[in-house]
């Protein structure tokens, strides 16, 4: 039993000696882009950040106008149906107190809402909705970035439109349904024009591949001369797993700063592997905090001036139906948020 | 002289508390006490003037012991310090991830490791860096491990200080540090040879494509040698110190100091370098030293009250005149029995008797220490249970792999390497028994 614990303590001081090393050997470049936009304010940046990359990278770039004809012709017809009938009973309930003539109160609609929907029905099924017709462009043209403006792509209850019960969003079905990981580029402020700095979020958690992946995006994205800050979060509920692998918690006073340092180690390695790896055209800075990744996340960003927030989806902390961190990052912050998916 | 009663007294005890060693259930350190306290008490019925109580009790042999405790230090302090961890790595490296050669590196690691500190010690330092790398590597952990549990063996042979019986045979037969070298370097780098050529046979790798090539480069560059050593200046310390105690062993006859005063030096100059606290330095595995004095003092017990040389008599009445035949069938059933008994055990007790058997016969006493040693060392791998090093190899194998490794999986690889290690061991203990140890 006490060899076996000495193995596993040298085993452990081995492991420490794994730092990532990431080789960045290019940072490739952005060719293709599709900017979609949905009328909403936001389409605006959405044309405004397409038409800024596609200048500075020379790129060829689709700006999609989608409209989203299918659901909002059902809900149309329904709607009119309804309000037609209500206003039907108002007529019925005006000439009952007044009988002595006979009545006949009808409603003539020119399309039938059942065939109405059959048809809109068949239509989506051809083309596959805006939804699917997107989609399609996505994998025809294939893109390196996808710019989406936040209202379409969290719109949710839109799978019907590409025959899916789905509760999530748009960007939930397109990730599912395209064959290749494309960043995208989402979009609910106004801020990415007047600011040029990156905030680059990180997790202990990830490793370096995951890590390369999310950086050569940013870098894609950083303008020469920007700040691009590493940002390393490490949330007190890591720390709380982390550190119940350890069997800390099991203590009457958890002790949780042999997990907290753990983390911080590892984060700080991977940072460092990161800074010596990354080309010089823009200033690097390095942050590994505790706390909060929402609270951590807002203060970086007033910190910082970022303009631009880069991250792995998977690695910002999700609840089952939505994180807070991802609500500060896409809505409260106005910032632009890049989100890469490996 | 000691009635013959008395000495079958001793050697009941002496029976019984090998068999208490043996069990495994019972603790080997309280069997060897229990043993020596029977021992000791026993002087007070035998009325032999010579058995004297306080002689058996103070019996317990300085050298053997101050040579284990300084050892264990210098280890602990220097694996503290980083710097086997750090070598491992800069052979990891060297290897570029490339499964042949990192075999080949380790193995020679491992021989060299375990001659250096002890089998145990470069088992828990190789073993743990063969899995992690083999993790990242994507490799099958086994093939490495097997080839490293048997090759502590080989380094077990290496020098006098490399495993217990060599401290034990040596003291006993008085072969210095260099003598010991030079006997033991040649027979140490044929098993190795020989065993590389048998891993290849056994373990075959498929090529790797270049792309492959560079993942396992990148994949083993990002090890870091330097992780694992928190203060560099202690780590530089250390490393000087492991160099001039072994170069002190080598000098240690030419100087006139003993071993045991080298290995004193060393360790208290380790934990001076090191500016470890002494309670740290210390914190060695006192129950192995106990194990070992309480074991002298049974053989003590023995000697004192001329079992032993009873025993040696009869043995010597039975065993062949011929001294390259009993050599041959020393190194054979010292193999055997140190698969199943605790090597240790059996080079404490059967040292000084195949001493006084070697006196009574006229044969060259080191002819029969090299059979005891070698005997001995390799015998080790014979079983799962043959050496400690073997069980944390299995054990590890079993619980990262999930594949059970039962007895009979081991004997067929144990068999086969530990048998040809053992013809070629035969054939070069013929060969110094005939041509620099005659009788």
């Amino acid at each position: 039993m006490a060899e076996e614990n000495r193995f596993e303590t040298i085993s452990k001081r081995f492991e420490k000696t794994v730092k990532p090393k990431l080789v960045i050997d290019k940072i490739g470049e952005i060719k293709r882009i599709i900017a979609a936009m949905d009328g909403t304010s936001k389409s605006q940046i959405c044309l405004e950040l397409g038409k800024r990359l596609s200048q500075r990278y020379k790129t060829h770039t689709k700006f999609l106008r989608i409209k989203r004809y299918g659901a909002h012709l059902l809900d149309y017809i329904y709607t009119t149906k309804l309000a037609a009938e209500r206003n039907l009973e108002e007529i019925r309930d005006k000439l009952a107190p007044e009988p002595g003539f006979k009545a006949e109160i009808n409603l003539i609609s020119g399309v039938p809402p059942e065939k109405a929907q059959d048809l809109i029905e068949a239509a989506l099924k051809e083309s596959g909705g805006a939804l699917g017709l997107l989609i399609k462009e996505i994998e025809d043209f294939r893109p390196d970035l996808v710019i989406l403006p936040v209202p379409f792509a969290e719109e949710s209850e839109i799978g019907e439109e590409v025959g899916e019960d789905s509760l999530g969003t748009a960007l939930d079905l397109i990730l599912r349904r395209t064959s290749r990981s494309i960043p995208f580029l989402l979009v609910e402020g106004e801020s990415l024009v007047s600011r040029r700095n990156v905030l680059c979020v990180f997790n202990p958690e990830q490793q370096a591949e995951s890590v390369k992946i999310t950086l050569i995006h940013a870098l894609k994205l950083a303008d020469a001369g920007s700040d691009v800050t590493l940002l390393g979060i490490i949330d007190p509920i890591l720390v709380e797993t982390f550190a119940g692998v350890l069997g800390e918690v099991s203590k009457e006073e958890p002790d949780f700063s042999k997990a907290k340092n753990g983390l911080k180690l590892r984060m700080e390695h991977l940072l460092e592997a990161i800074q010596l790896k990354i080309e010089k055209k823009v200033n690097l800075k390095r942050k590994v905090a505790f706390g909060r990744t929402d609270e951590v996340l807002k203060a970086t960003i007033a910190e910082t001036d970022a303009g631009l927030i880069v991250y792995q989806s998977k690695y910002v902390p999700h609840d089952p139906l939505d994180s807070m961190a991802d609500e500060i990052a896409r809505h409260e912050s106005q910032v632009p948020v890049l989100i890469v998916w490996e | 002289m000691v009635l013959n009663n008395d000495i079958y007294i001793l050697f009941g005890i002496f029976i019984l508390t090998y068999i208490l060693i043996i069990r495994k259930s019972f603790d080997k350190t309280l069997a060897a006490a229990i043993g020596a306290v029977l021992t000791v008490l026993v002087g007070i019925f035998i009325r032999d003037p010579k058995y004297r109580m306080h002689d058996v009790l103070h019996y317990h042999d300085f050298e053997i012991l101050a040579i284990v405790i300084g050892i264990l230090v210098i280890v602990e302090i220097s694996t503290k310090s980083g710097l086997f961890h750090y070598l491992s790595i800069k052979v990891l490296k060297l290897s570029k991830g490339d499964p042949a050669r990192l075999l080949v590196y380790f193995g020679i690691l491992t021989v060299i490791l375990s001659g250096v500190l002890n089998n145990i010690a470069c088992m828990l330092i190789v073993g743990s860096l063969t899995f992690i790398a083999c993790e990242r590597l994507d490799l099958d952990p086994k093939p490495f491990i097997i080839a490293e549990m048997f090759l502590t063996a080989v380094g077990g042979n290496l020098t006098l200080v490399s495993s217990v019986p060599n401290v034990i045979v040596g003291s006993q037969f008085e072969i210095s540090f260099v003598e010991f070298l030079l006997i033991s370097l040649p027979i140490s780098i044929m098993l190795t040879l020989a065993s590389f050529a048998i891993y290849r046979v056994m373990f075959r790798f498929s090529p790797p494509t270049e792309e492959e090539k560079e993942q396992r480069i990148e994949k083993v560059n990002e090890f870091d040698e330097w992780g694992a050593v928190d203060d560099k200046a202690i780590f530089y310390k250390s490393a000087a110190v492991l160099a001039g105690t072994m170069i002190l062993f080598v000098f240690a006859e030419t100087l006139e100091m003993s071993l045991a005063f080298v290995a004193i030096l060393g360790a208290v100059s380790m934990v001076f370098f090191s500016g470890e606290k002494m309670e740290e330095a210390l914190k060695i595995d006192w129950a192995l030293i106990a194990f070992f004095a309480g074991l002298f003092v049974l053989i003590a017990g023995l000697n004192k009250a001329g079992a032993l040389k009873e025993f040696a008599n009869l043995l010597a009445d039975n065993l062949l005149d011929d001294q390259l035949a009993s050599s041959l069938i020393i190194l054979w059933v010292m193999a055997i029995f140190s698969g199943i008994v605790d090597n240790i055990v059996l080079a404490a007790a059967l040292s000084p008797v195949l001493l006084q058997v070697s006196e009574a016969k006229d044969w060259n006493p080191k002819a029969i220490a090299w059979a005891l040693v070698l005997g001995a060392n390799l015998g080790g791998g014979l079983t799962p249970i043959g050496a400690p090093a073997n069980v944390i190899a299995i054990s590890n194998l079993e619980k990262r792999s999930k594949e059970k490794i039962g007895w009979g999986d081991f004997l067929k690889f144990s068999a086969l390497i530990i048998g040809i290690q053992l013809i070629i061991t035969t054939v070069y203990v013929a060969l110094i028994s005939v041509f620099i140890f005659t009788p």
